[in-house]
């Protein structure tokens, strides 16, 4: 099963609780691959890289979807790239 | 965290282990899952008498060089950060020429919201070009001109200025 988990607006440390929910209840209903859709997501700080290689150690696959540009810089130059599948 | 892995990483180099596997050895200390945290790292040897400069990298920002050839980014590809356990990242050498400065930072200097990474890297490059003298003077002066007023997230550099030894330079002439 494929979870879809949308970030929206601006992302840090605040307010990634709820963000940090959707994936408990995915991964509760057994779900084998997290999509984090960031299409309207404006900013994330590294809590949110933070959730999302901890959730690659979880789950088969974790894919960050529409990642704005500057975001997909920070998952290359991080080097999570290796863990984390970006689409497109 | 920072500071167990300093000693860590300490505790490996002495037992002459390179920075991959260093890095390797730390990604076991490290478990994401568990800890609820990693750590990016960036770890170097310099070999002293002939400048051979070896580097490995885990998600940390890459270092900067300048010697006669100018400044420039050293070109580390970086592995995931440590505290995923994977496999060591790839090393990187570049043979230094004497005097050169090295310079090894964390995000905090140059993140700014809502940039690109290679933007912030940029504006630290730029910066040490305009920058000679004690290595006290540009590691303030960095602070003073790169890091942003109200700046949020925590600073540490790292600053190095590496002479060929009177040995080595008497046994190439």
């Amino acid at each position: 099963m494929r979870a879809v988990v949308p970030l929206v607006g601006e992302v840090d440390v605040l307010n990634i609780g709820t963000v940090r929910d959707a994936v408990e209840t995915a991964i509760g209903d057994g779900a084998a691959e997290v999509v984090f859709d960031l299409a309207a997501a404006s900013f994330i700080d590294s809590s949110s890289l933070a959730l999302f290689a901890q959730t690659s150690l979880r789950v088969g696959k974790v894919v960050v979807r529409d990642p704005p540009e500057v975001i997909r810089r920070v998952i290359e130059a991080t080097g999570l790239i290796n863990v984390l599948v970006v689409e497109p | 965290m920072m500071a167990s892995l300093r000693f860590a990483a300490r505790a490996f180099a002495t037992e002459g282990k390179g920075p991959a596997q260093i890095l390797a050895r730390l990604d076991q200390l490290v478990d994401l899952e568990r800890d609820g945290q990693f750590a990016t790292v960036v770890c170097a040897r310099l070999m002293l008498e002939t400048g051979r400069l070896t580097m490995a990298s885990a998600g940390h920002p890459d270092v900067l060089i300048a010697d006669s050839r100018g400044v420039r980014f050293a070109g580390i590809r970086p592995g995931p950060p440590v505290g995923l356990q994977r496999r060591a990242p790839k090393e990187t050498s570049v043979t230094l020429r004497s005097p050169a400065t090295l310079l090894a930072f964390t995000d905090g200097l140059f993140e700014r919201r809502g940039e690109s990474p290679d933007v912030g890297m940029a504006r630290v490059r730029d910066a040490v070009d305009g920058l000679d003298g004690p290595l006290g003077g540009l590691v303030d002066a960095l602070t003073n001109t790169v890091v942003p007023p109200h700046q949020r997230d925590d600073v540490a550099m790292v600053a190095l200025r590496w002479t060929a030894s009177t040995r080595a330079r008497a046994r190439s002439a």
